[in-house]
């Protein structure tokens, strides 16, 4: 019983809940920019989660950049596409029928291999260090991760880069 | 580690407060109090006082994912800098390094993206 | 780490050739948008100095003893052999994109988004930290992603780059997830402290150390499009432009098959035994299918495509062999690996290479187009005979050498049954490339033929792959030697 009377247990649950009726959602709608909504419904899910785990940064980082910005781009890449066909109506075919069954097993395996495990027991200690949890991102991002601190700005540049390059009205095009 | 949680409870209170209060004032409340007459002229759509036209769900500018696609790279920017601000005193001249490096080299991606005339609107 | 200790590292021999690949990718994008159009052709030479500056570090680099800086990057011979490889593919791919931006209309940006992608190859070629070979796998993909799609105009370049996007997006989850449970049970992300408790991991957590590696391994998969995951490898090679093909086909792939031998040997070498066999199933069910897909292929570039698949499958056998457990074996099956894949390259960008001249001058992507070629061009047809057999395995040849080691590897370590699907499988591959051979020397039915002719810098490009191919055929030791070197591994 003190399984369920856990707070955060509870509170796990309804998050878990919330981002599984999201997830659903995004499956089930019919328009694309519905579907949008729902994965930001999923995203601040998955930010509460990080909080519920005592990862307030990662937790607001989520809210930040996938909550806020993620959500807002797909919205804008679906708005200006054309957004006004829906999906077709959904049929089963042998292809469809074949997915869902390798997604379901692939789903029980990850599920059986997870439960089956002991994973190693709740570390009492600060994994902080005592710092707070900011802080502690920082000793480790600039300490530990120096050199993929820095890749990130080349990986940030190559998507930049890359966006600007395909979507940039140019005007060689009106030439064309 | 319980006290973590409480702050967060108070949050999480905030969140549930913030959704029911409008949905109680639009939904439940408001239908109960407010008078009831609609006619065809009060079923349209607002917009600014003008007849609607078209439909709302226009194709938008590619240009506005552009600037939706600068403002996440830089956003993710500001985001590594948080931490990086509240470590530095520990972290010592080598972290700085670390920052002044990373910033040139996002300079260097905004000066690319306004040459190539990104940031300009007409 | 004190931060006296940080100023001490040896970051000049373990990343000299990533900063000077970043160095000349951002002194490119800089001068690429100061200068006027017209003296904009002087940076794809700046960038070949660049790659070439880079090789010489990188081939410094081999007389370095074993070192690591911030825990994170290693100079070793494992390295070297892949950064050459990588910077030598990547020399040979800008020779052929300065060809072919010369005649087509595509977005010049591209020479700096290769320069960043060989950044993150070469991350993942010397990185030893998790962390560090993701991010350099992502900066490769995104780049990749945007070079497929570089055609913009052209709905098939641009449904190619999506493709390749969403199975790479997938592909780069998976290893992702992988990796997680890896730091999940041990704690660590470093590559280096995982090798030292590698049987820690396994003997108390088996299941989920095996689901780690078979998820690590499938990422990687789609990367390397190995069997069940290569279903984007036809569309993405056909749709983007040739050289950004011969690119993926493999710089690409030889960056990956460096990350995915470093992870795995580091991460699961405890459990080599019990789960290393996994990889030998992947490469027979590859070479099989592969194969088998490429025969009735009429598209050039998409029989090059299935083809390089099926290759990717051989260059996976020596993976399963590192099974057998036996730590003084491994050094031996990793020259294995790298010697094929040195062939491969050369092979591979030739054939990529002609294909696209010849596609360009008839105008069709058919193998068709074959017909007849060496009455056009003696040259050109003399130089895809080469490749195309290279390819398939004819003695004399790199392809030959590289197959023949893999085979008695799996002899000599009693997994012989992978080597005779090495040998079955390359039989039957002789039937399309040989089917090439004889459209190149079969007589042109109608009328005047004119010519084929490359322009300079292709020639160039075909004449150092022609050289590569034969050269390792004739005398393999030229590269077996400084891969025998003691200090392979960090």
């Amino acid at each position: 019983m003190t399984f369920f009377l856990n707070a955060p247990m509870i509170g796990f649950y309804i998050i878990a809940l919330f981002i599984l009726g999201c997830a659903v959602m995004l499956l089930s709608f019919q328009r694309v920019i519905y579907m949008a909504l729902a994965i930001g419904g999923v995203f601040i899910g998955c930010a509460a989660i990080y909080i519920l785990l005592g990862a307030d940064f990662v937790g607001v980082a989520q809210l930040l950049i996938y909550a806020g910005a993620i959500t807002i781009l797909i919205m804008f890449a679906i708005m200006l596409t054309n957004h006004e066909a829906a999906d077709p109506p959904h049929k089963w075919t042998v292809r469809n029928i074949l997915s869902a069954v390798a997604a379901v097993l692939l789903g029980a395996v990850l599920l059986l291999v997870i439960r089956s495990t002991t994973w190693p027991p709740e570390v009492e200690a600060d994994v902080n260090g005592g710092n707070s949890n900011p802080v502690a991102v920082g000793l480790a991002l600039f300490q530990n991760y120096t050199v993929p601190f820095e890749l990130v700005s080349l990986l940030l540049i190559v998507g930049m880069v890359g966006a600007v390059i395909l979507a940039r009205e140019r005007k060689e095009d009106e030439e064309e | 580690m319980f006290q973590y949680w409480n702050g967060y409870l108070f949050v999480a209170l905030f969140i549930i407060l913030g959704i029911l209060l409008p949905v109680a004032s639009l939904w439940v409340i408001g239908p109960l109090l407010r008078p009831n007459h609609p006619t065809q002229g009060k079923r349209t759509t607002y917009e600014s006082g003008l007849e609607p036209f078209g439909d709302a769900r226009v194709r938008y500018n590619a240009r506005y994912y552009l600037f939706a696609l600068l403002f996440v790279v830089f956003d993710v920017e500001t985001l590594f800098l948080y931490p990086w601000a509240v470590s530095y005193k520990r972290l010592g001249m080598f972290a700085l390094v670390e920052m002044l490096i990373f910033l040139f080299l996002l300079v260097i991606g905004l000066v690319y993206a306004w040459r190539k005339k990104v940031l300009e609107w007409t | 780490m004190p931060a006296t200790d940080l100023l001490h590292q040896p970051y000049g021999s373990t990343m000299g050739p990533m900063i000077i690949v970043t160095a000349a990718a951002f002194i490119v994008m800089i001068l690429e948008f100061l200068l006027r159009k017209g003296d904009r052709r002087w940076l794809s030479g700046l960038s070949l100095a660049g790659i070439a500056a880079a090789l010489v570090a990188a081939l410094w680099n081999f007389h370095h003893e074993p070192a690591i800086a911030l825990n994170t990057v290693v100079v070793d011979a494992f390295g070297s052999v892949f950064s050459v490889l990588i910077l030598i593919s990547a020399l040979l791919v800008l020779l052929f994109t300065l060809d072919y931006t010369g005649r087509t209309k595509v977005a010049s940006e591209h020479t700096y988004l290769i320069l960043f992608a060989v950044v993150g190859a070469l991350a993942m070629a010397t990185a030893v930290d998790l962390v560090t070979l993701y991010v350099g796998l992502e900066l490769l993909s995104v780049a990749s992603y945007v070079l497929v799609a570089l055609r913009r105009h052209s709905a098939r370049s641009v449904e190619a780059g999506a493709k390749y996007l969403l199975m790479g997006a997938v592909g780069s989850a998976v290893v992702l997830y992988g990796m997680s449970f890896v730091y999940g049970i041990s704690g660590t992300t470093n590559l280096i402290e995982l090798g030292s408790n590698g049987f820690a991991m396994y003997n108390n957590y088996p299941a989920i150390t095996v689901l780690a590696f078979l998820l690590m391994l499938a990422g990687m998969g789609f990367k390397l499009s190995l069997v069940p995951f290569h279903m984007w490898t036809p569309d993405a090679y056909d749709g983007a432009p040739a050289p950004i093909s011969a690119f993926l086909a493999t710089l690409s792939k030889t960056a990956a098959f460096g990350m995915l031998l470093r992870m795995l040997l580091f991460a699961f070498n405890a459990a080599a035994t019990q789960l290393f066999w996994w990889a030998g199933v992947l490469a027979a069910v590859t070479m099989v299918v592969g194969n088998l897909i490429a025969l009735p292929q009429r598209n050039m570039k998409r029989l090059l495509a299935f083809s390089s698949v099926a290759q990717a499958g051989y260059v996976l056998v020596p993976f399963a062999l590192i099974q057998t457990n036996h730590f003084n074996d491994w050094p031996g099956l990793f020259d294995s690996i790298s010697f094929y894949l040195y062939a491969y390259t050369f092979m591979t960008i030739g054939a990529f290479a002609v294909v696209y001249v010849v596609s360009r001058a008839r105008n069709t992507i058919d193998s068709d187009a074959l017909i007849g070629l060496y009455q056009r061009s003696p040259w050109l047809a003399a130089a895809l005979t080469v490749f195309v057999l290279g390819l398939a395995g004819m003695p004399l040849t790199a392809g030959f050498i590289g197959k023949f080691y893999i085979f008695t590897d799996t002899v000599h370590l009693h997994q012989a049954w992978l080597g005779v699907l090495l040998f079955l499988t390359s039989v039957a591959s002789f039937y399309y490339y040989l089917g090439w051979v004889r459209k190149i020397f079969q007589r042109e039915p109608v009328g005047d033929i004119e010519p084929i002719r490359a322009s300079g810098t292709m020639n160039v490009l075909v004449g150092l792959c022609v050289l590569g191919t034969i050269a390792l055929g004739v005398v393999p030791a030229v590269l077996l030697h400084p891969l025998l070197n003691s200090g392979w591994l960090y």
